[in-house]
């Protein structure tokens, strides 16, 4: 019986194509390998459909190149398969670019784009970035630090007062109110609040550029000033007295009186009221940052200055 | 040489019509001889780049046979040409839950041997039996996409079906 079917070429092929006889037909529902030839073609017939996913896309390539090589060779007929796959094999490499690009802005839009760090009153704080470079916070001060490729893209905004020890790599910037500060790798101090800027290089070199474009170089143990958006001239300070604010004491060196004035309000968390013709004066010297009266006295009085409480919160300064 | 069709496949529309009409059996059609997806993804580009530059010469009516035939030379002539494990895409969530009934689970995997089996027919026994299973082409449609005749497709059907018997006590 089994030869009796299969030795015709074409039974199987007619079977499916239920072009058998039914005598045929009956015959081989007998055979045992019935159910399995049925569950084998049954089962082709379940099988999932090939797609191709790109239908317009590749429109629009099919048009694009026929027309290329039409204009390059018009009406010629020559056949390349070759060429065809290297394009695609670069427009492979530009999809998964694209794709990357897409999952990378993805991953923009998802997470959180930033990470603030602030400082209290009289508090300091400690930061590693995630380049492995190191941000010391002074007292009552904010650094927003990007969340994503930051090593890519190293860009910090900062309000108050820091101290940077920046790793090589990329270039480094220092976003402020009154300007900002590039740098490659070295270490250097900022000082931004409201309209003065304290801009200090202790090793390597930094560039500092205010909100007008114009920008300075500074080199170890420089120092420049941004006050009301003017970009003052260097001046010199010993690079060992730069940003030694952490050691519990503040260092000032020809300093304008307004902003050793700000450090102490923000150390202290009061208020000072500075008469504005002895902002510019110029202090050297440190202040204790254990305690408030101390601090006053040691930065006024060796300036003849004299200072009365007005209420807890608020200290005013008298020629 | 007839220029001035009715519908010529010069305009852009009939041209779109036959590009939606064709392009995915045409696709198939090469992804049976190879399992290679890219492979026939750029054929079945190649063949209607073939098309459009000879839009004048060739019949509305004729496009599919042009397609299928340059299609085909392609291959022939492709360096791709080696047998190659023919493999359907995995996506239709297969993977079977701890609840899927056991009867679901044999037949889950019935259809993952047959895949496997289906590779290891020859090329004119795996196009011709796809076609015919998955796509649903008659023996007849089958016999004019190839250029054969329609018992040489009927022969390769059975002998197609013969082969899986086997490999089924193989796989």
């Amino acid at each position: 019986m089994k030869n009796d079917l299969f030795n015709d070429e074409t039974f199987l092929a007619r079977w499916l194509a239920q072009e058998l006889t039914e005598a045929e037909l009956e015959q081989f529902q007998q055979h045992p390998d019935f159910a399995l030839y049925k569950q084998l073609a049954e089962g082709a017939q379940k099988l999932p459909k090939p797609q191709l996913k790109n239908e317009g896309v590749l429109l629009q390539k099919i048009k694009a190149k026929a027309n290329k090589s039409s204009n390059l060779a018009p009406l010629k007929n020559t056949s390349k398969t070759k060429p065809i796959v290297s394009r695609r094999l670069i427009m492979g490499i530009l999809g998964a670019a694209a794709a990357a690009l897409l999952l990378f802005s993805y991953f923009n839009w998802m997470t959180p784009g930033s990470t603030t760090y602030e400082s209290a009153i009289a508090e300091q704080k400690s930061i590693t970035l995630p380049d492995g470079s190191s941000v010391l916070l002074n007292a009552n001060s904010e650094i927003v630090v990007p969340a994503n490729n930051f090593k890519n893209n190293r860009e910090v905004r900062l309000n108050g007062e820091a101290f940077f020890s920046v790793e090589e790599g990329n270039t480094f910037s220092v976003l402020t109110d009154n300007g900002i500060v590039t740098v490659l790798g070295t270490t250097f101090s900022v000082y931004s609040r409201d309209q003065q800027a304290s801009i200090s290089c202790k090793s390597g070199s930094v560039s500092v550029q205010n909100n007008a474009g114009k920008s300075v170089t500074l080199k170890a143990g420089d120092r420049v000033h941004i006050i009301n958006n003017r970009l003052g001239k260097l001046t010199k300070v010993n690079p060992d007295g730069i940003a030694d604010w952490d050691s519990g004491v503040s260092n000032f060196e020809s300093e304008y009186l307004s902003i050793v004035s700000q450090a102490i309000e923000n150390q202290f968390g009061i208020k000072i009221n500075l008469p504005d013709q002895l902002r510019e004066e110029r202090y050297t010297g440190s202040f204790l940052h254990q305690d408030m009266e101390t601090a006053l006295r040691m930065v006024f009085d060796p300036m003849n200055l004299k200072y009365r409480k007005v209420d807890e919160k608020q200290w005013e300064v008298v020629e | 040489m007839k220029t001035k069709q009715q519908a010529s496949l010069c305009e852009e529309s009939v041209f779109d019509q036959v590009y939606r009409d064709e392009l995915q059996a045409l696709y198939r059609f090469v992804y049976y001889k190879c399992g290679i997806s890219s492979v026939a993804e750029d054929l079945a580009q190649e063949a209607f780049i073939k098309l459009w530059e000879n839009c004048s010469k060739v019949e509305k009516e004729k496009a599919k046979a042009f397609l299928f035939t340059v299609a085909r030379n392609l291959f022939i002539n492709s360096v791709n040409r080696k047998k190659v494990a023919l493999r359907f895409e995995q996506e239709q969530g297969k993977t079977p839950g701890p609840d899927t009934p056991s009867f679901l689970l044999e037949q889950q995997e019935f259809q993952q041997r047959l895949e496997k089996m289906i590779s290891e027919l020859t090329e004119e026994q795996r196009e011709v039996f796809l076609l015919n299973r998955i796509d649903g082409l008659k023996y007849r449609e089958i016999a004019e996409l190839l250029s054969i005749s329609q018992k040489a497709v009927e022969k390769r059907m059975h002998k197609a079906l013969l082969k899986l018997r086997t490999l089924h006590d193989k796989i």
